[in-house]
C-alpha cells in the first residue's frame, strides 16, 4: 500500500517529466517552423542531438508560455484544456525524437567534429561528468520537497495556484507584492502544472529548469569552443554557484528565465551560418528573457556586443559569405527587434487589459494600493564593495543575495588572462565580453544592489571561456604534478562542496517516503497556523479578510485568497489606512518585510467605518496582528448587526469571526469580545 | 595534433603554477570562509533530522 504523500509526489514528478515531454515536442516542432528543415539539420549538426533538443525544450517553453497566457486571458485556464494541449503537443514527440535521431546528414556533421575532444573513458573529464551527474541527481531528489522559498512561497507560487483554480488570469488583489502583475512566463508553467496536478510537479519542472541552464551553459560553451570538456567545466562552474543550486526545486522563476538569455546567445553563435532565421530565434529568446523577468534587460546590450562580435569574425564560414551578411545587418537587427517584440508584448498587453499600466507595477497607475505597496529593494552593498566586487560576489554575505558565486570564478581569471591566446579559449572571448557588458550594464542599472539570482546570464556568458581556459592549462601542463595537484584539488573540493550542500537529498528522501510531512515543514513558518485553522474551517463562500494577514498566502487554500478582499475593497481600505506614498515614496518609514508593508497599509486604522466595511461586505472572518487586536476591538461599533468574536489566536496574527444571524446566537460568551446593542 | 601557443619559458611556468595555486587558493578559501557559515544555519537541524532518521529504522 503506497502512501497518500508517496503517490502524491511521484505523480507530480512523473506528470513534470510528461510535460517536459511536450514541451521538448511542440518546441522542436516550432524550432523548425522557424529554421526551415535544412537549418534544423545544419543546428543538429553543428551542437548535436542534444543540443537541439536542448533548444527545443527551452523554445516549447516560450511557445506553450504564450499559449496558456492568451489561454488565461480568455478564462479558459481549466484542467480540462491544459491537458488537452499537453497531449496535442505530445503528438509532436514521435516526429521530433526521428529529427533528433535522424536529422542530421554526415557530411554537415563533420563541419564541427574536428576540434571536438571526446572525454575518453576513465579520464579525469569522466570522473567530472559523473561528479556533475550524482550532484543533478541529489538536487533532484531535494526538488521532491515543497518550496521552502520566502520569496515563492509569498508570491511566486500563489498566483500560479490561484490562476490554476480560478481558470483566469486577473488583477489579483490578495498577490501582494505583485498582484500577478510582474511577467509570468515562468509562472503559467506552474499554473499548467497546477491545473493538472499538484505542487511536487511544479517544483520538479523548476529543477528541469535549472537542469536547463546548466545544459544551456554547457551547449554555449561547446559551441564556442567545440570543447567537450570546456562545456564540462562551464557547467560545473554554473552548477557550484550557491546563487543557483539553492534556488534549483525552490519555484523561483530566475533559473528558468536565465535559459532563455543564454539560448539566444547560443543562436547566435550559429549566426555566420544560418543568418536572419536565427536573428529571428535570438529575438524569440530575449523576449522571453524579457517576459519572465524584466531585469533580464541587462542582457541585451550583451547580445548586442555579441553578435557584433561574431558576425564581425565570421566564426566558421568563409569570409565571402559575411561579408554578404554584414550588408543586412540592420535588416537583421529589425528582424530581431520584431521577434523579441513579438515575445515580450505580450506581457505588457496583459498588463494594460488588467489594469490599464503595461509596466505596472513599477511605472504607472501611482495612485492605486498596490503600486504604492509594491515591494522595491533597497541596496545590500556599501561603496567600498563596489571595488571588492568579485570577492565580495564569491566570500561576502550581504542582505537577500541568495548565494554567492562559485569559487572557480575567481580562481579561474589568472588562467584565463594567461591562456587568452590559445586555441580553445579565444573564440569564447566574445562571451566574456559580452558578460562583462551585462554586468556593467547592471552596475550602471543598480551599482549597490547584487542579488545572484539576477545575473545567471552574464554568469553563464564567463564560464565559457573561465571553462576553456581551465582545459588548456590542462592540457599544457597536465604533466606538471604542481599544476595538475592544485587544479584537480581545486575541482574535487569544489565536489566535496556541492556534495555537502546537497545534503537536503535526504529531507526529499524522507518526503518521497512519506516520513517527513507537509505539516512538518511548514511549521511554525510565518501565517501557517492561522492558515491550517482557515483551511480546515472556512466554507465554500465564507470570506476571509487578509489584508492584516502577514504569514505566507500559499498556505491558504486558493479559494479563500480568491474569495478575500477585492482590489477595489483593497483600495477602500488602503485610503483610509496609512498610506505609504505620504510617509515614503519607497516605503522605508514602515516595516521592511514585504507582508509587514501590506499589513501595515492596510490595517493601520481600526476605526467603526472599517468593521462596518467588513460586516457590509460579508466578511466572516478577519485577519489581524495581535499587537493589534486591541485597537481594533475597541473600535467594534455599537451599530451594526453582528457580534465579534476571537476565533483562533496565532503566533502572530489573530483570527475574529464576525457572526450574524443565528451564528452570532451561538457565538459563545468566552469568544465574544464585542455585541452590537441594537442590530440595524 | 593539437597547437600550443603558450611557450614554455620558466617565467611563463612560473606564472601557470602561480594561477593553478590561486585557483587552489580561491576554493579553499571558499571552504572555509563560505561553507561554515552555510553549516552554522542548518547543520543543527540537519544532524537532528538524521538522529530522527536513525531513531526510526
Amino acid at each position: 500500500m503506497i502512501a497518500t504523500q508517496t503517490s502524491q509526489v511521484l505523480v507530480g514528478a512523473i506528470t513534470a517529466l510528461i510535460y517536459a515531454g511536450a514541451v521538448t515536442g511542440l518546441g522542436t516542432v516550432s524550432l523548425t517552423a522557424v529554421l526551415g528543415k535544412r537549418g534544423t539539420a545544419f543546428v543538429r549538426s553543428a551542437v548535436g542531438p542534444w543540443g537541439l533538443g536542448w533548444l527545443g525544450f527551452v523554445m516549447g517553453q516560450g511557445v506553450l508560455g504564450l499559449v496558456w497566457q492568451v489561454l488565461s486571458l480568455a478564462g479558459a485556464m481549466r484542467s480540462s484544456i491544459v491537458a488537452i494541449v499537453c497531449g496535442a503537443a505530445w503528438l509532436a514527440v514521435p516526429w521530433a525524437v526521428r529529427l533528433l535521431r535522424n536529422g542530421g546528414q554526415s557530411a554537415e556533421r563533420s563541419t564541427r567534429s574536428g576540434g571536438a575532444v571526446l572525454p575518453a573513458m576513465h579520464s579525469w573529464y569522466s570522473c567530472v561528468a559523473l561528479g556533475i551527474g550524482i550532484v543533478c541527481v541529489l538536487l533532484g531528489a531535494r526538488a521532491l520537497l515543497p518550496s521552502g522559498e520566502a520569496d515563492a512561497l509569498k508570491a511566486y507560487l500563489v498566483m500560479p495556484r490561484a490562476l490554476a483554480a480560478s481558470g483566469s488570469l486577473e488583477f489579483q488583489a490578495f498577490a501582494h507584492p505583485f498582484y500577478g502583475l510582474l511577467p509570468l512566463q515562468v509562472e503559467l508553467h506552474w499554473t499548467a502544472l497546477f491545473a493538472i496536478s499538484n505542487e511536487t510537479a511544479v517544483t520538479v519542472w523548476d529543477y528541469l529548469c535549472g537542469l536547463g541552464f546548466v545544459g544551456g551553459t554547457a551547449l554555449f560553451a561547446y559551441s564556442l569552443t567545440l570543447s567537450r570538456r570546456a562545456a564540462l567545466i562551464a557547467a560545473l562552474i554554473i552548477l557550484s554557484t550557491p546563487g543557483f543550486y539553492e534556488l534549483v526545486g525552490g519555484a523561483k522563476v530566475d533559473n528558468a528565465a536565465a535559459q532563455y538569455g543564454i539560448a539566444a546567445f547560443v543562436c547566435l553563435t550559429l549566426l555566420p551560418a544560418l543568418g536572419r532565421r536565427v536573428v529571428a530565434l535570438a529575438g524569440l529568446f530575449i523576449g522571453w528573457a524579457l517576459a519572465s523577468r524584466y531585469t533580464d534587460i541587462i542582457v541585451l546590450p550583451a547580445l548586442v556586443v555579441f553578435a557584433v562580435v561574431v558576425a564581425g569574425r565570421g566564426v566558421r564560414v568563409s569570409s565571402s559569405l559575411t561579408a554578404a551578411r554584414k550588408e543586412s545587418w540592420v535588416l537583421n537587427a529589425l528582424v530581431g527587434a520584431l521577434a523579441a517584440a513579438c515575445a515580450g508584448t505580450p506581457t505588457l498587453i496583459k498588463n494594460f487589459l488588467l489594469v490599464g499600466c503595461p509596466l505596472a507595477p513599477q511605472f504607472g497607475c501611482r495612485e492605486t494600493f498596490w503600486a504604492n505597496m509594491a515591494y522595491f529593494t533597497d541596496p545590500n552593498l556599501s561603496v567600498a564593495d563596489l571595488f571588492l566586487y568579485p570577492f565580495v560576489w564569491t566570500y561576502a554575505n550581504r542582505g537577500d543575495m541568495l548565494g554567492n558565486v562559485s569559487p572557480l570564478f575567481v580562481g579561474l581569471l589568472p588562467l584565463l588572462l594567461l591562456y587568452r591566446r590559445s586555441p580553445t579559449v579565444r573564440p569564447a572571448l566574445a562571451a566574456a565580453l559580452a558578460g562583462l557588458v551585462a554586468l556593467t550594464t547592471w552596475l550602471l542599472v543598480e551599482p549597490l544592489i547584487l542579488f545572484t539570482r539576477w545575473l545567471l546570464v552574464p554568469l553563464a556568458l564567463l564560464a565559457a571561456p573561465l571553462g576553456a581556459a581551465l582545459v588548456e592549462l590542462d592540457q599544457d601542463r597536465g604533466r606538471d604534478r604542481l599544476v595538475r595537484w592544485s587544479t584537480r584539488g581545486a575541482i574535487v573540493c569544489v565536489f566535496l562542496v556541492l556534495l555537502f550542500d546537497s545534503r537536503g537529498a535526504v529531507y526529499g528522501v524522507r518526503y518521497l517516503a512519506s516520513i517527513d510531512s507537509r505539516a512538518a515543514r511548514y511549521d511554525g513558518m510565518s501565517g501557517y497556523d492561522v492558515a491550517v485553522w482557515l483551511n480546515a474551517r472556512v466554507q465554500p463562500g465564507q470570506r476571509v479578510a487578509l489584508g492584516g494577514y502577514r504569514g505566507y498566502p500559499y498556505f491558504l487554500r486558493p479559494e479563500i485568497l480568491l474569495e478575500s478582499e477585492s482590489g477595489d475593497e483593497l483600495q477602500w481600505l488602503w485610503e483610509r489606512g496609512g498610506r505609504l506614498s505620504q510617509s515614503s515614496p519607497r516605503g522605508r518609514a514602515l516595516p521592511r518585510s514585504t507582508m509587514g508593508i501590506k499589513a501595515a497599509a492596510l490595517s493601520s486604522s481600526w476605526t467603526p467605518d472599517v468593521w462596518r466595511f467588513y460586516v457590509d461586505h460579508g466578511f466572516a472572518y478577519v485577519v489581524i496582528a495581535r499587537n493589534q487586536l486591541d485597537a481594533a476591538l475597541g473600535s467594534w461599533p455599537s451599530q451594526v448587526g453582528a457580534r465579534l468574536g476571537v476565533a483562533f489566536a496565532g503566533r502572530e496574527d489573530s483570527l475574529l469571526r464576525i457572526a450574524r444571524g443565528k451564528e452570532a446566537a451561538r457565538l459563545s460568551p468566552a469568544q465574544e469580545v464585542r455585541t452590537a446593542t441594537s442590530p440595524r | 595534433m593539437r597547437i600550443l601557443v603558450t611557450g614554455s619559458s620558466p617565467g611563463r611556468t612560473v606564472r601557470v603554477r602561480l594561477a593553478a595555486l590561486w585557483l587552489f587558493a580561491a576554493v579553499m578559501a571558499f571552504i572555509v570562509v563560505v561553507v561554515p557559515r552555510d553549516v552554522s544555519t542548518s547543520l543543527a537541524d540537519w544532524v537532528t533530522r538524521m538522529i530522527h532518521l536513525l531513531a526510526m529504522r
